[in-house]
This record gives structure tokens, sequence and C-alpha cells, in this order.
């Protein structure tokens, strides 16, 4: 597998796709501490937590988007053949290409807290959690980005025409974020809201606290929970958006997601008939 | 014998398709061997097969004695090379670049030898020019360098010369040529393309619905093809004695008609067959190609 990754990396250096990526994560890193300061200035207050978070939203879109270009090519090319015809085993074909697709989303994301971290203290009030919580957030962010290139990984490696699987991990990713935006906005809903009533006069009156019957009460409230802690895209609307209530359990869901893909994933190509 | 790759009534089914069915062949070391089969025959599935791209459903196959079951097989197959249907190459990258990129994959530890490559097959001056503007003939002849990769002796190819202009057909047969004369390489080639095929094979291999009809030697096949008069009589054991006496080599084919191997005095026949109350009905000359015996072998009236 060495040898598959020494050939991967190569290609990767040099592939306009993984620099485009590397270039755009650090524009929003940058982007996101001048909007600290901007905000500093007009008297809103930032911590490093709050721009530890930013990426979430967009992170989700690095893993199909390499994967579909960059490993897509191997089949659109034929060039996946030229490893098993030299001898290369299917699983070492399937890990090299995970380890890449790993490897090159961490390091998109290391491109985006560059600048945070190095300009972002300056313009931040401070961490703004304990540094063992956030160190908790920013490795579960990894495993979530980490779980999403497992199951990208998994796509590409049993999709052989680049057009199909670049649409099929697209609109994967914009489904799991339109579920996930649907559970969180469900679970964001107040269990109380002010009511207001109005006098035969058209006056508006207080008429105290009311129950939202819209909120989410014992296991529907725990499965909406589940189900924005478990999906990568729940988890990176909820690190974006700073509603994590289970920290760790997130970061356990996205190691077996990460797990189970690569698992069905090689099990499933090693069966593969390749043309 | 010694045989590069041998198959045992290989198989390979498809849900309710059968590729491949009970294919048994043979590749002498030092062959070019054709592997002739109309579209469908299951050519390419018997090399997806051995290259390790799909898993036979039935029977058999090794590679240098290896089976490919064996859990050491990986070192059998960096013995071979091959391009199966279009040449595997990466088109962003120029004809160096694949090579050096087949040389990774491979963990050689230098790139030396990439140079020699691309001279062998005639890119050593294509540059940094990108894959994907080369010609098809040039997409074609890199793809062949980048299975060269590594010295293989056993190189596969898969239909090398479909949708190649005559000029590119002839650089291909040439460069074929040229790596098992020059290297001792043993090439198995798939075609259709039966004339072009005639011009480099050593040994064929005629395939059809799956299974192997017939396995013979050129020169085998030169004597099954022979230049001969095919001539119809009313009574062909007249025909032996008349044949017999005049010392001509001949092969009888049913009660009425024979094919005659040498050059004949057609009225000095005549007499002759007529002095043994025996007449000639109908003479053919007949020079059957390559492309007759495979039609002759499978039949004529499918295709694909």
């Amino acid at each position: 597998m060495a040898d598959l990754l020494r050939a991967g990396f190569a290609r990767l250096w040099r592939a306009p796709i993984f620099w485009l990526g590397v270039a755009f994560t650090a524009l929003w890193g940058c982007l996101v501490c001048l909007e600290a300061y901007e905000g500093g200035q007009e008297g809103i207050v930032y911590f490093l937590y709050d721009l530890c978070r930013y990426h979430c939203i967009f992170t989700v879109f690095l893993p199909p988007v390499f994967c579909a270009l960059f490993l897509g090519t191997e089949y659109d090319h034929g060039t996946i053949r030229n490893k098993l015809i030299a001898g290369k085993t299917r699983p070492a074909v399937y890990l090299s290409s995970l380890v890449l697709s790993l490897a090159a989303c961490f390091l998109m994301i290391a491109a985006y807290f560059l600048p945070v971290v190095c300009v972002g203290p300056l313009f931040a009030e401070g961490l703004g959690v304990s540094p063992g919580m956030l160190a908790l957030i920013v490795a579960g962010e990894l495993l979530m980005a980490a779980a999403l290139c497992g199951l990208c990984a998994l796509g590409s490696m049993l999709i052989s025409r680049k057009a199909v699987l670049a649409v099929t991990l697209l609109l994967a990713v914009l489904a799991g974020l339109a579920v996930g935006g649907h559970v969180e906005s469900r679970l964001a809903e107040q269990e109380f809201f002010q009511g207001i009533m109005m006098t035969e006069e058209g006056e508006l009156v207080d008429a105290g606290e009311m129950e939202n019957p819209g909120f989410l009460t014992g296991a529907k409230r725990e499965i909406y929970q589940f189900v924005a802690d478990f999906l990568p895209t729940g988890q990176a609307l909820v690190y974006n958006f700073d509603m994590i209530v289970h920290p760790v359990a997130m970061c356990l869901y996205s190691l077996l997601i990460l797990c189970a893909s690569t698992g069905g994933g090689l099990i499933a190509f090693r069966r593969k008939d390749l043309k | 014998m010694e045989y590069v790759m041998r198959t045992v009534s290989l198989a390979k089914s498809y849900r309710h398709f059968q590729a491949l069915n009970g294919l048994t062949m043979h590749v002498p070391r030092g062959a070019i061997y054709g592997l002739v089969g109309r579209n469908g025959a299951g050519k390419t599935t018997l090399i997806r097969l051995i290259c390790g791209l799909q898993a036979p459903t039935g029977g058999h196959y090794e590679l240098y004695g290896r089976k490919h079951t064996d859990r050491d097989i990986a070192r059998s197959r960096r013995r071979m090379g091959a391009v199966v249907e279009t040449p595997s190459i990466y088109l962003d990258m120029s004809a160096q670049d694949n090579l050096k990129q087949q040389y990774r994959v491979l963990g050689l530890p230098s790139f030396e030898g990439v140079g020699e490559l691309l001279e062998l097959v005639g890119l050593a001056d294509a540059g940094k020019k990108k894959a994907r503007h080369f010609s098809l003939g040039m997409k074609q002849r890199l793809g062949i360098a980048v299975a060269l990769a590594g010295d293989p002796d056993f190189l596969v190819l898969d239909e090398p010369v479909n949708g190649l202009d005559p000029q590119g057909i002839i650089e291909i047969r040439e460069l074929i040529l040229r790596l098992n004369r020059e290297k001792q390489i043993t090439v198995l080639i798939s075609s259709h393309i039966l004339d072009e095929l005639s011009r480099l094979a050593t040994h064929y291999g005629f395939i059809d619905g799956g299974r192997m009809v017939k396995e013979l030697s050129a020169a085998e096949l030169e004597a099954a093809c022979r230049k001969c008069v095919r001539l119809t009589v009313t009574d062909t054991a007249a025909l032996a004695r008349v044949l017999d006496a005049m010392g001509t080599e001949y092969k009888i084919l049913d009660e009425a008609t024979a094919d005659v191997y040498q050059k004949l005095n057609v009225s000095q026949l005549t007499l002759a067959l007529a002095a043994q109350d025996c007449e000639l009905l109908d003479i053919q000359e007949r020079d059957e190609s390559l492309e007759s015996y495979f039609v002759s072998l499978v039949g004529g009236g499918r295709n694909g």
C-alpha cells in the first residue's frame, strides 16, 4: 500500500482541485477572521471557539467534491486497472484511496485553521470554552469530515461513472443537509413563547407564557437529537450553529460511520466486477 | 511446452448471461497469441479475468504456473502488463509523468528506463504535452508503454488497433513485433481485425460463445488455409485413383468434393476421369484466408 500512497500523494500535489480547495478554505479562514475584527469594532464579542466552528458548513462539501473529481478520475481514465493488473490488492487500492481523501480533506481544513490560529487570537476574546472542550470540538469536526470521507470513498470505489458519482455524492450531501436543517430547526424550537392577545379595542396585551405545541419532547426529541448527532451533515450544522449537546457521542458516531463504511466498502469493492 | 498462461474450463456469468462457458486455452512462452472472436464472443471478459479485474464464476486460470486463487498470484501479475479496451492513462499528465506514476505504483526505486520506454513506443518527442491532446495512436502507444513499465514478460492487449488509422495500425504492429522479437515478451492480443492479426500471430485461439473452438499455431493454420483447387465430381473414389496415379496431394471432403493442393492439367485430369467413368462437374480455385477459416469454424450467421 505504501507504493500506492506514494503514487497517490505525488498525484495529489499536482491536482488543481486540491489546491483550489486549499485556497478556498484558507480564504474562508481569512474572511472569518475579518468578520471577527469587524465584529469587535461594533462591540460584538467573538471567541476562538466561534472561529473554530465556522468552517463546518462548507467542510461537508469538501469530501464529495474531492472524491468525485480526484478519486473518480481513477475509473474515468481507467487507471485503477493499472494498479490491480500490477498486482496490488483490492483492499490496498481501497484503503489508499481512503487515506488520500482523508489527508486531502484534513489539509484543506488545516488551511482554514491556519489564519484562524495565527490571526484569530488577535480579534477573539479568549477561547470561550475550556481548552479541553475546544480540543474535543475540533477533534469532533475532524472526525465528522473523516466520516464523510469514509462515505464518499465508499461511493468513489463503487460507482464507476464519474458524472454519476459527482451527482450522487453532491445530492446525498444536500439531502443530508436538508434533513439536518429540518431536524435542527425542530430541536431549536422554544418550549414556551410569549403570548399576545388583541383586545376588542385593538390593543395588544401580554397573554403570558404559552406552551409551544411544536416543541419536541420525550422519545421524539431523543430521536431528533440522535439524527442531528449521528448524521455528519447534522453534526456540521450542530457545530456551525453551536447547538452541541453530546460532543463525545458525536465523535463516536463519526468513528462508527468511518469504520462501518470502510468495512462495508472493502467487502463490496472486493466483489465488484471492474471494467 | 511451457505456458505463460493457461485457463481450465474458465467460466464467467453476469446474472443470466454466460460470457465465458468453460473456456480452456494455452498461451506458450514467447508466442504472439491471437485471440480471435466476434463481438460478444468473450474476448474482453477473458482478459478482464486474467488481469484480476473480475473473478471467474467457474474453472480457473494460471499465470506462470500459479493458480488465480493462490495467495502469491500478485507475484505473477507483476510480470504482466495489459491494455484493456481503452489505454489506462491520466489524461491531465504528460507521457513522461504517466510513466513515472506507474513506476511509483509498481514501487520501482528510480525512474530509470522511462526515457527508454518513451523511445521504444515513439513518444520521446511528446515533451510536456498532456495526454488528453494526444492522437488515438499516441494514447494507445502510451497505454502500451505504461503496461511495459516494470519490464513485464507477458503483455495483454485488448483490441489494440481499434479505431486507429492505417499509419497507427502499422506503428502498433511494428511495436508488438519488436517487443516480441527483441525483448522476448509473450503477447496475447484479442482482435476481430483478422487480416491484421494474421500479420502478427504465431498462435491462434478461436473463441465463440464463451468457448474455445480451436487452438492452433500459425504453421497449422497456414496448412489449413492452403491454396487449393476444389473439385466436384460424380465419383470421388475414381478421382482418388486418378490423383494417386498422378502423384498429386489431395484431400477428399465428401462423396462429391475434394481439395487438390497442386497445380493441375485440367485436360489430362478430365480425360483420366472419363476413363474411370467419372465426370468433372465443377472446378474452383480456393485461397482460404484467416477470415474464411474463422467463418468456417464458428459460422457466419450471427454477429454481436
